[in-house]
């Protein structure tokens, strides 16, 4: 009586085997156990042998071509831009792509001008360069600002309401405000201006003090020469101090006005 | 952090690494779901948080088994959130199975049996496991992946995934088995999962 049920508790024990004696993953001692089992066992025997055809027949299931435009959509993840920030400002980067960049940034409109939001989404489509971003930064807002600029373009999406009369923190001769919104650079808020300057569009970011003056190398260039300026691939941040705050401008390189030029 | 040093290669390297497995991948996710768009969005995503995370991978030698992990963490997200588990129709149920697996009386030619059903079938009577199973299944069975390689993507020792497939298999032929005699796959009731546990 006791023996059956140990009989039966072994049958129970070795059917959870059975998978590596099949797959030969069982060590030396298991694989006796099992084989003396097996002897005296037809269950787990004909299991054994269901198993192998299993294993056989699923082993030589036909591949599904990947569709072409999947193919697509793989080949172009790489050119997204990835700031070097720390994880989070990447995790969170990649939810602004993949939300649609106009959910991130919180828009305050004064004035809806759907007439103008068209426009803008037009030429940003057109002007930004799509090129994509080898990242070399190393400065979080920098980095934030690159990454922002490019995500706009490349999503395509910005669906923004824009402000009538209102003026970037820094103008020069041909510069014009499209649009300015609420967002957050290096966790603290800030307003941008997406500015036109010939054919392109300039984005300029007030940001605070603390977050202007956080990076030492920043620091260390604003002091010296009174700005820090960083390129990209066609891309350049100038990082200037206005009073009680810092101002970021992103843009072409190309579109960056000469400091001379730039009223604050 | 290494990788950051040759940002230039990083998009080359990522794509060579990666892009010998979008297809297997494509495959695995495909046998996990009905609709193909499902799939291609899993791939889609599991990509994105690939190109993301690539300085994570510690192994280049692991890549595939890495992408695996990557899916999987795809998968079970989007399930969780579309509680897709509630809208299929339980026609029987797995404690059901589970009853007869010590007892199956099919004496039959299964190897027949198994020869006569499609591609399309066996997938989806793959599909119709309980999830745990139907992985296994998936990875050891149709990708090859080795114990401890599933151990590592499922985050579960080997012993685990030994028995796993064990009942898996066997559950599977009992599904196979049942169907030829009723002419129809049978659907279990994934959300009593629970009591494998
Ligand atoms: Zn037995």
């Amino acid at each position: 009586m006791s023996d059956n049920r140990n009989l039966k508790a072994l049958h129970l024990e070795i059917q959870n085997l059975l998978a590596g004696y099949v797959d030969d993953s069982l060590s030396e001692t298991e694989k006796y156990i099992v084989e003396a089992h097996l002897a005296g066992c037809l269950t787990c025997r004909m299991d054994v042998e269901r198993q192998q055809q299993i294993s056989q027949r699923l082993n030589h299931l036909p591949l599904s071509r990947l569709p072409a435009h999947l193919q697509q959509k793989l080949d172009r993840i790489p050119e997204q831009p990835l700031p070097m920030s720390g994880k989070k400002t990447v995790r969170d980067h990649w939810k602004v792509l993949r939300n649609g960049f106009n959910k991130r940034i919180q828009i305050k409109p004064l004035i809806t001008l759907s007439g103008w939001a068209v426009a803008l989404i037009l030429m940003l489509v057109l002007l930004l360069p799509l090129k994509p971003s080898d990242n070399q930064q190393t400065i979080p807002m920098v980095a934030q600002v690159l990454a922002e600029y490019q995500s706009a373009g490349i999503s395509g999406q910005f669906n923004l309401h824009s402000k009538v009369g209102v003026n970037a923190p820094a103008s020069w001769p041909d510069a014009r405000v499209l649009a300015s919104w609420e967002t957050s650079i290096g966790g603290a808020p800030a307003t941008a201006y997406a500015v036109r300057t010939g054919n392109h569009i300039v984005f300029q970011y007030a940001v605070t003090e603390k977050v202007f003056f956080r990076n030492p190398v920043v620091r260390m260039k604003v002091a010296k020469e009174g700005r820090y300026q960083a390129k990209e691939n066609g891309l350049m941040v100038v990082a200037l101090p206005v009073k009680k705050a810092g101002l970021l401008i992103v843009g072409p390189e190309k579109a960056i006005p000469e400091i001379k030029s730039i009223s604050l | 952090m290494h990788f950051f040093k040759r940002k230039k290669n990083r998009q080359q390297y990522f794509q060579q690494m990666t892009m010998p497995w979008r297809e297997r991948l494509y495959n695995v996710a495909l046998r996990q779901t009905r609709t193909s768009a499902r799939a291609e969005d899993w791939v889609q995503e599991t990509f994105m948080r690939a190109w993301q995370d690539f300085d994570d991978l510690a192994d280049p030698q692991a890549v595939y088994a890495w992408l695996l992990k990557i899916l999987d963490h795809v998968i079970a997200d989007d399930i969780r959130k579309e509680a897709r588990r509630q809208q299929i129709a339980p026609v029987i149920s797995t404690e059901e199975l589970f009853l007869q697996e010590q007892h199956s009386s099919y004496q039959g030619p299964f190897e027949q049996l198994l020869q006569q059903q499609t591609d399309q079938q066996l997938i989806k009577a793959i599909q119709s496991l309980p999830e745990d199973f139907g992985k296994v299944i998936l990875l050891r069975d149709i990708e090859g992946l080795s114990y401890q390689e599933l151990s590592r993507i499922l985050a579960v020792p080997e012993g685990t995934i030994m028995s796993r497939l064990s009942r898996g298999r066997r559950l599977l032929s009992n599904i196979l088995n049942r169907s030829d005699r009723q002419g129809k796959l049978p659907q279990t009731d994934k959300t009593t999962k629970g009591i494998y546990k």
